[in-house]
């Protein structure tokens, strides 16, 4: 039981960061239909962004958020003109090949940049730990948990309050009923292509003093986020709370199980999830409610 | 093709058999059409693409190097073959093909030591990458295209990290050594040189099986389940047995690729498989054009030699790879094998202005 509390908490960071990429995947798939391959890959250069502004320009903790979501952002929108814009009208299955291009070629061009050797993004907070329940967590766990929350927060807060919260809504909802009543999807996509690389990129910072930076980052927790994205049946509260249910099943499973096996049940549970409920767990909760 | 040629084909086959019998009783008729399809003269072509694979190791082999750079086209030819059969017949998209490649080459170096040389192995390694694909498709049947490729990514890498993890089989990050050399009637085929011979065998005759499919009438009521399933289904067509086949062939297509792989080296460990081996099997496929047989052939060809062509700038070869995949989704969706069609397209419109 004494083992119960930190394997808690580090399932709920490891959620935090799931939670980050599938919320990117999830937006941008209620707005535009894409599934993103190069989510992961956008992290990694997140991850490397932050690395590069801190430890090779020596810049500070602050304002690299604020300089790796400009850049992320930017990245976003660079993906969706070369990527998505020539490709609207093709199957999605197209486009799906064509992002998950990008991915490889975003990965190759860090590869490029940086090496292919792991590198250490310090943490704001060093190796601090705060106790918790007389556990002792790492600050950078506490600091990826409330990121998430207030990122989360916000999302909601633009999701019902703005205008194009609410078209992103409305094209989730009946995409085609949406485009009649004028809403411009062709301005829409940069937009959400951007919020939600810069999403993905965030996930990257906050997990990057945990796992270390290397080129294969992301693409490593692609596949765990996908099991989030499908368990919360596409929609955003759901993914929120099935990424970190996730996460949290994983670390229990890695600590009471087998450790030799961490990194196979998030796919275990994606694949149960699509064999079994196809349609997602959390539709069949609000199928109730209907 | 779309349905709509597949619809005018099946109408046509028919008709030119009515006009045929009625040749034959009245003695005289219209000159009757056969199929596009029967126009095409698939066999003979079969028959001379083998023929230039048989001179080209005396052209581009000689030493060691270069034949292994041949054996590894081929190989990757056959698994290019196996992802054909998998998403231009079956209509499902796989990432799976990298995991089907590893159970192919772990499946036949087990088979071939425990029941008596590479054949068997080459054949159980068939025959269980065809179960794993078959089970892949069944079980994710009801799954949307890219959900489908989401399942065969995470069933890909499960069965990496089973492969990782249950040592005893697979030896591992260590490896495996002890692997059987392949023989044809008691005759060692120890050299790539020999065993480029043996691939382009194995090539050829899933290229024959390939072949008999295009030109066979099932080809017909595969396009149709593939495009438009439910129907096909109101057609009297089983849409989901005519994907599932295709799919089990392609996997176990993807197995032999994976066995011949095995049995060419002497050595080889998990670092061998990795997912950059689907996507450079999709950057095949894709280059070499979905609309022909050869496309995967042609695509794996220009994807193993293009290093050779670039060694100066090899860092670059991956960026070069993804900038290539997204330029042919983006302007030539029928490859290499379509360039043809795009060409004659521009010409009829620069001529119509």
């Amino acid at each position: 039981m004494h083992l119960f509390i930190p394997i808690l908490m580090s399932g709920l960071t490891q959620g935090s960061v799931y939670a980050l990429i599938a919320l990117g995947i999830v937006l941008l798939q209620n707005a535009t239909g894409v599934i993103n391959f190069a989510q992961g890959d956008l992290m990694t250069l997140g991850a490397y962004v932050g690395f590069w502004w801190i430890v090779q320009r020596g810049g500070g903790q602050v304002l690299m958020y604020l300089v790796m979501l400009i850049a992320l952002f930017a990245a976003g929108v660079v993906l969706e003109r070369v990527g998505y814009a020539p490709l609207r009208r093709r199957p999605p299955l197209v486009i799906v090949i064509s992002t998950f291009a990008l991915g490889l070629a975003i990965r190759s061009a860090l590869i490029l940049w940086q090496g292919t050797g792991p590198r250490n993004l310090p943490s704001p907070f060093g190796i601090r730990t705060v106790s918790v329940l007389g556990a002792a967590v790492p600050e950078q766990s506490v600091l990826t948990i409330g990121i998430t929350i207030v990122v989360g927060a916000v999302l909601f807060v633009f999701f019902q309050r703005s205008a194009p919260g609410r078209q992103v809504r409305a094209l989730a909802a009946d995409r085609e009923t949406a485009i009649l009543q004028g809403i411009r999807v062709k301005r829409l996509s940069p937009l959400v292509f951007g919020l939600s690389s810069a999403l993905a990129g965030l996930a990257g910072v906050l997990v990057g003093p945990e796992l270390g930076v290397s080129p294969g980052l992301g693409f490593g927790l692609l596949l765990s986020a996908f099991a989030a994205v499908i368990l919360g049946g596409e929609r955003l509260g759901g993914v929120a709370l099935s990424a970190v249910l996730v996460a949290v099943a994983q670390a229990l499973a890695t600590a009471y199980v087998s450790p030799n096996f961490s990194d196979a049940y998030p796919f275990l549970i994606l694949v149960l999830v699509l064999a079994v409920r196809p349609q997602g767990l959390v539709r069949m909760v609000t199928g109730v409610r209907y | 093709m779309s349905v709509t040629d597949a619809a005018k084909e099946t109408h046509g086959s028919r008709r030119s058999q009515w006009r045929r019998l009625d040749s034959l009783f009245a003695g005289s008729g219209p000159t009757i059409l056969a199929p596009p399809v029967y126009r095409g003269r698939q066999w003979p072509f079969l028959a001379l693409v083998l023929a230039v694979g048989c001179v080209v190791p005396l052209a581009f082999g000689g030493d060691p190097y270069h034949d292994g750079l041949l054996i590894q086209a081929l190989t990757s030819a056959i698994l290019a073959l196996g992802f054909f059969w998998c998403f231009g017949f079956g209509g499902q998209f796989t990432f799976a093909v990298f995991a089907m490649y590893a159970a192919g080459a772990y499946v036949s170096v087990w088979g071939a030591a425990h029941f008596g040389g590479f054949w068997s192995g080459l054949v159980l390694a068939m025959v269980v990458t065809a179960a794993i694909g078959g089970l892949t498709r069944l079980v994710f049947v009801k799954l949307a295209p890219i959900y489908f490729a989401i399942a065969t990514l995470a069933v890909g890498e499960l069965l990496f990290i089973l492969f990782r993890q249950w040592t005893s089989f697979t030896g591992g990050y260590n490896g495996v050594s002890s692997i059987a050399v392949p023989s044809v009637f008691g005759f060692r085929l120890g050299t790539p040189h020999r065993l480029y011979y043996l691939m382009l065998g194995v090539l050829g005759v899933f290229l024959a099986a390939t072949v008999a499919l295009v030109r066979s009438p099932a080809m017909r009521d595969l396009i149709m389940s593939r495009d438009h399933g439910p129907v096909a289904a109101t057609a009297g067509l089983r849409p989901r047995h005519l994907t599932l086949i295709a799919f089990m062939v392609g996997s176990a297509m993807q197995g032999a690729a994976g066995s011949l792989y095995a049995h060419s080296s002497s050595f080889f460990s998990l670092e061998s498989f990795s997912v950059d081996i689907s996507l450079s099997v999709l950057l095949m496929v894709l280059l070499g054009g979905m609309d022909s047989v050869y496309g995967p052939v042609i695509g794996a060809a220009v994807v193993v030699y293009l290093p050779e062509l670039l060694r100066s700038a090899q860092k670059y070869s991956d960026l070069f790879y993804a900038g290539l995949v997204l330029l042919i989704v983006v302007a030539f969706p029928g490859g290499v094998a379509g360039v043809r069609g795009i060409a004659g397209r521009w010409i009829q419109r620069a001529r119509s202005h």
